[in-house]
């Protein structure tokens, strides 16, 4: 996953895309090439970051709850569909992607 | 005796003891502080990364018109790009911190071997260079944000 990031981050520096700034590593063209290209990298990356970061959150939430089985439980069950939640829209972002015009 | 709870937490402190590192004794103790900040940067980034998620599904769902507005909204110094620096900032900490920790816990690296407790007693992981590696941790990051604040804001 770190490589995964660290990935993610250096191809927003401009100088490697060719472009003046930030925001134009953002462009239409470049994002489009980026999914076409590397989908499968970024879905690992979508699934691993969401799987890590709410499983985290969980881990918190089930601190602060102690021995409460009923709330253990919601946090678990909400865990789990934020998870699939954000999955689907990962994956819709990949698979839905627009043709340039 | 209020010195003494202080240095002595009870096994349970609660949620409070996740975001204040103070609840117990953190002199000398840059481990809790690191973990405090790890604590507090994840729970900033699971929401960032649960706003990303939904505003890169901008070209998805409205189109390339829509996503060209979104990634304006980044020019320049303003309260989006701010927060998204921060965002930053935070992925960074949690990023490095997080390489340490495997190396710490997973590897073993820096916190020695155990040995006979002979007075005056010091534990080996506190003569190892394991806290030396949060100190880096913290430059890192430090340097690592300042360029991303350059690439960010002044190029």
């Amino acid at each position: 996953m770190i490589f995964l990031v660290a990935w993610h981050l250096a191809v927003r520096i401009p100088w490697l895309q060719g472009v003046e700034d930030f925001p134009a590593t953002m462009g239409p063209e470049i994002v489009y090439d980026e999914v076409k290209a590397f989908w499968p990298l970024l879905l690992l990356l979508s699934i691993a970051v969401i799987i890590h970061g709410v499983n985290g959150l969980r881990g918190i939430l089930l601190e602060w709850v102690g021995f409460n089985e009923r709330l253990k439980l919601v946090v678990n069950v909400l865990s789990i569909l934020v998870v699939i939640v954000l999955l689907l829209v990962a994956v819709h972002t990949l698979i839905a992607i627009p043709e340039l015009g | 005796m209020e010195k003494a709870r202080s240095r002595f937490p009870t096994n349970r402190l609660g949620l409070i003891a996740s975001f204040y590192p103070w609840v117990i004794d953190v002199r000398g103790n840059p481990e809790r502080i690191a973990f405090t900040l790890h604590r507090i940067t994840g729970i900033m980034l699971v929401g960032f990364i649960a706003l990303h998620i939904v505003s890169t599904n901008t070209p998805a769902r409205a189109g390339w018109e829509a996503w060209v507005e979104e990634v304006q909204r980044l020019s320049g110094i303003n309260p989006v790009s701010i927060l998204f620096f921060i965002a930053m900032g935070a992925l960074i900490f949690h990023s490095l911190n997080g390489i340490r920790l495997l190396l710490v816990e997973l590897l073993a690296m820096g916190i020695g071997r155990p040995e006979k407790p002979k007075p005056p007693y010091i534990p080996p992981s506190l003569k190892g260079y394991q806290r030396t590696l949060i100190y880096i941790v913290l430059a890192l990051s430090i340097i690592i944000w300042a360029l991303m604040g350059y690439v960010m804001f002044l190029m």
